[in-house]
């Protein structure tokens, strides 16, 4: 079963619209905005830890046709606050 | 410094000699001097000077305070009012001065040093006013050449404003020939009743709205779709004062979305029409799509994946409240070998062949085709089960096979 990346803000009072993103899961950095983080194709959605949420067959076969999956993790503007 | 070119109004010649001295002096250009108070508005208007001193009391019928409010009113020059009366003497003449709209006062006798800290009040007004002209000029093309609408309404129905963009979508001339003829908005504009309180309620509440989407009457009666994002102007009191919006045209993109759902409805009406069960899976064998005949022979008639009677996708939001997650049909082949979807899964192409439906063993033919992303690979199978004989699974004229979904949840 695929597994998708959760990102958060690592800058949480950045307010640019493209801002660093960290997977709370892997720890992958990617510079890109919300809106993008919200559309993944499942190329760049795909995450190796054991930790992060399954992704429905439904949704992966989705992705093959065209959709994206959304890997905003549900904190992402407060997770990393503490660091 | 630039000099000013200034008009005295003054009917007393002593008077009118002392001011044009210290005028002189300072260097500034004298017009006049006018006696009467309509000599001192027609000067005002030939010449369009930079400043007026004007007298209260002047001969003629027309006075300093009438004279001095038209003068501003019309042609908005700053004018200073002179007079020899002070709110001791007369109080009533005092009350009229405030209302004048001048923008000075001083009184007699003027020394020089009133006139030129007048003259620099005058000096920093004319600035101002300029720049105010240049800053509305700006905002004003803005607003006038905007191509999305730009109005402003009261709480009551009436629109007080309206760029030429708004007025041209809803099929008026102009600006102003929409504010005149939409004496409400409830009945002339918005198509659904209670709309527009809705949209009220709502900013009442939110003090902001954003795509409010409704459908509006334009002018010579034909329906169009718009979006609007609107903002509440209240008093001090918290009271809402009016409120403007901002509006785009949606109808095309609306009536592009209802023939996608009118066209995606026939699909689904189209498959769950057939008899036969038809599943969509991956290559993993999860269901990812399946039409009602085959949803009624997982869940049974009176369940609610059954209820739903559509193709649904299960596990996303077309998914009917309740259903489960089912993995394929389970079949076996009637000549004990590997059964057709088996055989795609190993070879890939069509495959078809004589099954047996489990649980139960109704027998039927199985025929699995290649499903291809848009880059054309393969990532999964249609799969079409068919009842030999009497039409298909639809009038087998007995309850269809229940099939144990909950073996299956999740697996």
């Amino acid at each position: 079963m695929m597994r998708k990346h959760q990102f958060a803000k690592v800058d949480c009072n950045c307010t640019r619209r493209a801002t660093h993103l960290k997977c709370i899961h892997c720890g992958v950095m990617e510079y890109r905005s919300l809106d993008e983080a919200r559309r993944m194709s499942q190329g760049q959605a795909e995450c190796p830890h054991p930790d992060a949420p399954q992704v429905p067959p439904q949704e992966r076969f989705r992705t093959m046709m065209g959709g994206t999956l959304d890997c905003l993790a549900p904190d992402y503007d407060t997770h990393f606050k503490a660091d | 410094m630039q000099p000013l070119r200034v008009l005295i109004a003054e009917d007393d010649p002593v008077g009118a000699a002392l001011l044009k001295g210290l005028l002189v002096r300072e260097g500034h250009v004298v017009l006049g001097p006018a006696a009467m108070g309509e000599d001192a508005v027609r000067l005002a208007r030939d010449e369009r000077p930079d400043a007026v001193l004007m007298d209260i009391w002047l001969a003629g019928r027309m006075n300093g305070v009438e004279a001095t409010r038209a003068v501003t009113a019309d042609f908005d020059i700053p004018v200073i009012l002179v007079t020899g009366a002070t709110e001791a003497t007369d109080r009533d003449l005092m009350d009229q001065v405030a209302g004048s709209g001048a923008l000075g006062f001083m009184s007699k006798p003027v020394t020089g040093d009133a006139l030129r800290m007048n003259l620099r009040i005058v000096r920093r007004h004319t600035r101002l006013l300029a720049r105010l002209r240049d800053s509305e000029q700006r905002y004003r093309s803005i607003f006038d050449n905007a191509v999305v609408g730009i109005y402003m309404a009261d709480p009551e129905g009436r629109y007080l404003v309206s760029n030429r963009a708004f007025a041209e979508m809803l099929g008026w001339s102009g600006p102003g020939e929409l504010v005149s003829g939409v004496r409400s908005m409830d009945e002339q504009v918005y198509e659904a009743p209670g709309r527009r309180q809705e949209l009220l309620a709502r900013l009442r509440a939110e003090g902001t709205v954003t795509g409010f989407v409704s459908q509006v009457y334009g002018r010579d009666g034909d329906l169009l779709w718009v979006s609007e994002h609107c903002t509440a102007v209240h008093d001090w009191a918290g009271e809402l004062l009016h409120y403007e919006g901002i509006v785009v045209n949606v109808t095309a993109r609306i009536e592009a979305e209802q023939r996608w759902r009118t066209t995606l409805g026939i699909l689904r009406n189209t498959i769950d029409a057939m008899p036969d069960h038809v599943v969509l899976l991956d290559l993993d064998r999860n269901v990812i799509m399946a039409n009602a005949s085959w949803v009624r022979h997982v869940c049974g008639p009176g369940e609610a994946g059954a209820a739903a009677g559509a193709s649904y996708l299960p596990g996303t939001a077309d998914a009917a409240p309740g259903a489960v997650a089912v993995r394929c049909p389970d079949c076996v082949a009637e000549d004990g070998g590997p059964a057709p979807l088996d055989r795609f899964l190993r070879e890939g192409g069509h495959q078809s062949g004589p099954v047996r439906l489990l649980p139960g063993g109704e027998a039927c033919t199985c025929s699995v085709s290649p499903y291809r992303a848009p880059d054309g690979t393969v990532i999964g199978a249609v799969l079409v089960l068919h009842r030999d004989g009497e039409g298909g699974f639809a009038s087998a004229g007995r309850p269809a096979a229940r099939v144990d979904t909950a073996d299956r949840r999740g697996a």
